[in-house]
């Protein structure tokens, strides 16, 4: 890559670096993990930046590739899950502050999901993507997004509901 | 309230990032000189086993080429930076390098080999309008690190760096300018390598181990102006003294005179 691509390359990824770890951190809940997704993508990113830039799209793409990355750790066998003896992190949902709790609720929700309707709901809903940059980015069909992205949204108001009746249920009905 | 809005705030505070930029650049130019001076290996062998059983026949084969001298290493260093050829500062330009010079007298300019691997850096910027970015390697002695400046009117993307009552550690400090500013000052030190396997491997909530003894530092200042103008400042070393301060750093980005044109 000769200076001018690269000083291009360090501007665009020193610009989206915050949006692109968000992104990350709603896909894998962690910011140690999200971290190593960035770097590996920006890594990828500064191999292809040539071919890259000339996208009609650069930043959809990248998210993809952000996403693609995340979908390809989670495959390798030190991320599958494993038993453990530690309760699971849960929102407390009696903490003091609703909003607080709520927030935390959100990503709770969000890391229930299976990874592929996570990776829509993030790309639809965070990235702002169209059905269509959704589907090219993950390799699906445009039906499959959009019934992910529905069953998603359900799957949160469901799961929201469930802990909602858990809370009211440990609070003698009041909730 | 938008999606964007409600998942921004179920994210709440970013804490700082471990990422540096310009070692991902390093490691990738490295892993293309590794794949080129490969390729040339395979190449040469290929040669040689072509010219060899000629020579061994009495044949005559083309000369193969000396090893080249290992270019030296000397970073060179400047009070100011140079434009690209056939190029001029621009007034954004000039007034951040006066504001260094005047808040950090010594500081100076790598102007070549940087980092090392013998590509010329100076000062690069891109746009004297919203938005405006530069960026260029720097030295205060023998501590060098890399400084960068964004500059906005009216900026949309504006995050908070962190949230000082949970991130006290990170030198995480929110406060008011003496024009009215509001400044958000971070700083961070982090491992420069902790591979994802050890990361992973790690129970929850426990620190990764570094994989080196070494760390990158990160200072970063985001001011927002009373005219909606947001500055982001950042200083990335690779140690743990950077060649500014973060005292420095936040008296640049306060500096009135770096305005956009």
């Amino acid at each position: 890559m000769n200076r001018a691509d690269e000083d291009e390359y360090r501007q665009f990824v020193t610009t989206r670096l915050e949006p692109l770890r968000v992104t990350a951190y709603l896909l894998c809940r962690n910011w140690h993990t999200a971290d190593d997704l960035v770097s590996i993508t920006i890594g990828k990113l500064y191999r292809h930046w040539r071919r890259v830039r000339a996208m009609e799209n650069v930043d959809a793409y990248v998210r993809g590739m952000l996403t693609n990355a995340w979908l390809d750790e989670r495959r390798r066998p030190w991320r599958r899950e494993r038993s453990t003896d530690d309760v699971p992190d849960r929102a407390d949902a009696e903490f003091p502050e609703a909003a607080l709790a709520d927030r935390e609720d959100l990503l709770v929700l969000l890391s229930q999901l299976p990874p592929s309707r996570r990776a829509v709901i993030v790309l639809r809903f965070w990235c702002d993507f169209s059905v269509d940059e959704t589907a090219r980015v993950l390799g699906i069909s445009t039906g499959t997004v959009k019934s992910q992205a529905a069953r998603g949204l359900e799957s949160l108001r469901l799961l929201a509901a469930l802990d909602r009746a858990g809370i009211r249920a440990r609070n003698g009905g009041e909730a | 309230m938008s999606y964007q809005t409600v998942f921004r705030e179920a994210v709440g505070e970013i804490p700082p990032t471990s990422i540096d930029v310009e070692q991902v650049i390093r490691r990738q130019r490295r892993r293309h000189r590794l794949r080129r001076n490969g390729l040339a290996a395979v190449v040469g062998a290929a040669v040689l086993g072509v010219t060899v059983p000629f020579a061994i026949a009495g044949v005559s084969g083309p000369d193969l080429p000396a090893s080249p001298a290992s270019p030296s290493s000397t970073t060179q260093s400047a009070r100011f930076p140079r434009p690209d050829p056939g190029t001029t500062f621009s007034a954004t330009d000039l007034a951040v390098f006066a504001a260094l010079s005047r808040e950090a007298p010594d500081v100076e300019w790598i102007t070549e080999d940087w980092p090392s691997d013998g590509d010329l850096v100076t000062w690069k910027s891109v746009g004297s309008t919203s938005p405006y970015f530069g960026q260029g390697p720097i030295r205060a002695g023998d501590r060098t690190g890399y400084f960068s400046m964004q500059l906005e009117q009216s900026w949309d993307n504006r995050v908070a760096l962190c949230i000082p009552e949970t991130t006290q550690e990170n030198g995480c400090v929110h406060r008011t300018g003496p024009a009215g500013e509001k400044i958000q000052t971070s700083s961070n030190q982090a491992p420069i390598t902790a591979s994802i396997t050890n990361r992973a491997l790690k129970p929850r909530g426990m620190p990764a181990a570094p994989t080196s003894d070494r760390f990158v530092t990160s200072y970063r200042v985001a001011v927002e102006r009373p005219d909606g103008t947001f500055l982001i400042v950042t200083m990335v070393a690779d140690g743990e003294e950077p060649p500014l301060t973060l005292a420095q750093l936040t008296a640049v980005a306060l500096d009135p005179a770096i305005t956009l044109d």
